[in-house]
């Protein structure tokens, strides 16, 4: 097939890819710049920094490219204000944003001039979206790594957000290869978002032993941890998730800094998420795609974009794909 | 119509509901109302009475009661 752009408000992308936001620190300036650099859209993941930390990524990263680059900043942070205004007077390109469902930020994208592009799973909140001024809409299913609002798959989503909006609509959730990208595509998707395949890329700051543990876990390790975000978090087991498994009440913090605007304080995911990026492969919560067993090795984002944009040009639409 | 009719008639028609479980103490959440329902009701409310309902004062709204109270001292 021939690699169609994406186009969200202003901006052109190349390669329809955006790289998904990840926190904490999975995806920050180096990931996103060179994502951005390639003619896909690069995200800073800005859940979990502190508004210093993530002015001083957004710089970063515009240093390294011309390309496009956005902050993922999820709402149910107890800082989601403060920081998407921070990241919109630095002139961000875009916003995008899930676990949660905000109105203030299209006024403040309106405000700004900044697109805003919300992550929904269903037909009504795309909807609702529009109407509020999104920009694009990205469509998650259960095959997505990290918080998830349905246990329905994005293919079967997809084709019924694309029916109902005027808006670019992109596919989230289970895309790890160009040919996944042509298969979403051909479903309607003006997109792809793509998390876990970069999250296993050298560029990613996920520590090594992080990209290590799970390229090496099975496709029966994949787990649904119950989130103190309220929502389940798509992951691999490891003996943090085993425990947690066993004795809800084990992990239970002793103190708090009130990171999430509503925490059911289960265990701190926002330790738990820093000690997995750090490197602590067993005390720490290790968000994953559903997917993740099928990527085989670590690559440059060069590697990876040149590998699907091969993919996506021998992808005959029916062909037998396996 | 006063305050209070319009919004029972905004929710019971977004969360179809019968009328008479709609009183000022009637919380949202014993209707039944997920986080999108009350998404859509804040919208509908925010244009029966032209005015801008912020994400942090919106999700301080557990009852009928509440909304209504807002309304007023915000109109």
């Amino acid at each position: 097939m021939r690699i169609p752009e994406l186009r969200i408000a202003d901006l052109i992308a190349k390669i329809p890819i955006i790289q998904g936001g990840m926190a904490i620190r999975i995806s920050l300036a180096p990931l996103a710049a060179a994502v951005a650099e390639e003619g896909g859209i690069g995200l800073i993941a800005g859940t979990g920094l502190s508004i210093a930390e993530l002015v001083a990524e957004i710089r970063e990263a515009r240093r390294r490219t011309q390309g496009i680059i956005g902050v993922n900043i999820m709402y149910a942070s107890g800082q989601f204000a403060q920081l998407v205004k921070a990241a919109f007077e630095e002139k961000i390109d875009l916003l995008v944003s899930g676990a949660g469902f905000s109105r203030d930020m299209f006024t403040w994208g309106k405000e700004y001039q900044i697109p805003v592009v919300p992550i929904v799973s269903t037909v009504k909140l795309a909807k609702i979206s529009e109407k509020l001024g999104a920009a694009a809409i990205i469509v998650e299913g259960k095959e997505a790594g990290g918080h998830l609002g349905t246990d329905r798959s994005m293919r079967e989503i997809l084709p019924e957000v694309k029916q109902s909006v005027d808006i670019p609509v992109i596919g989230a959730g289970g895309v790890v290869n160009g040919t996944d990208v042509a298969e979403v595509l051909a479903l309607g998707a003006d997109g792809v978002q793509m998390g876990t395949r970069f999250a296993l890329s050298e560029e990613s700051s996920a520590a090594p032993a992080w990209k290590e543990y799970l390229l090496q876990a099975q496709e029966e390790d994949h787990r649904y941890i119950k989130s103190p975000v309220g929502l389940p978090g798509s992951g691999v087991r490891n003996a943090f998730s085993d425990r947690l498994e066993q004795d809800a009440e084990a992990f239970k913090p002793t103190s708090c800094s009130g990171c999430l605007k509503h925490c059911l304080r289960n265990f701190c995911i926002t330790d738990r998420l820093n000690k997995a990026q750090q490197g602590d492969i067993k005390e720490g919560l290790i968000f994953s795609g559903a997917y993740f067993y099928k990527i085989k090795e670590i690559l440059s984002v060069h590697r990876i974009f040149e590998g699907i944009k091969n993919e996506m040009l021998h992808y005959r639409k029916g062909a037998d794909s396996t | 119509m006063g305050v209070f009719e319009k919004v029972k008639a905004i929710v019971v028609e977004q969360l179809g509901v019968d009328e008479n479980e709609v009183t000022l103490e009637t919380s949202f959440e014993s209707l039944n109302a997920d986080s999108l329902d009350i998404v859509e009701l804040v919208m509908a409310l925010e244009e029966e009475f032209d005015l801008d309902i912020p994400d942090d004062e919106a999700e301080k709204l557990r009852t009928i009661g509440n909304a209504v109270n807002y309304i007023k001292g915000n109109q």
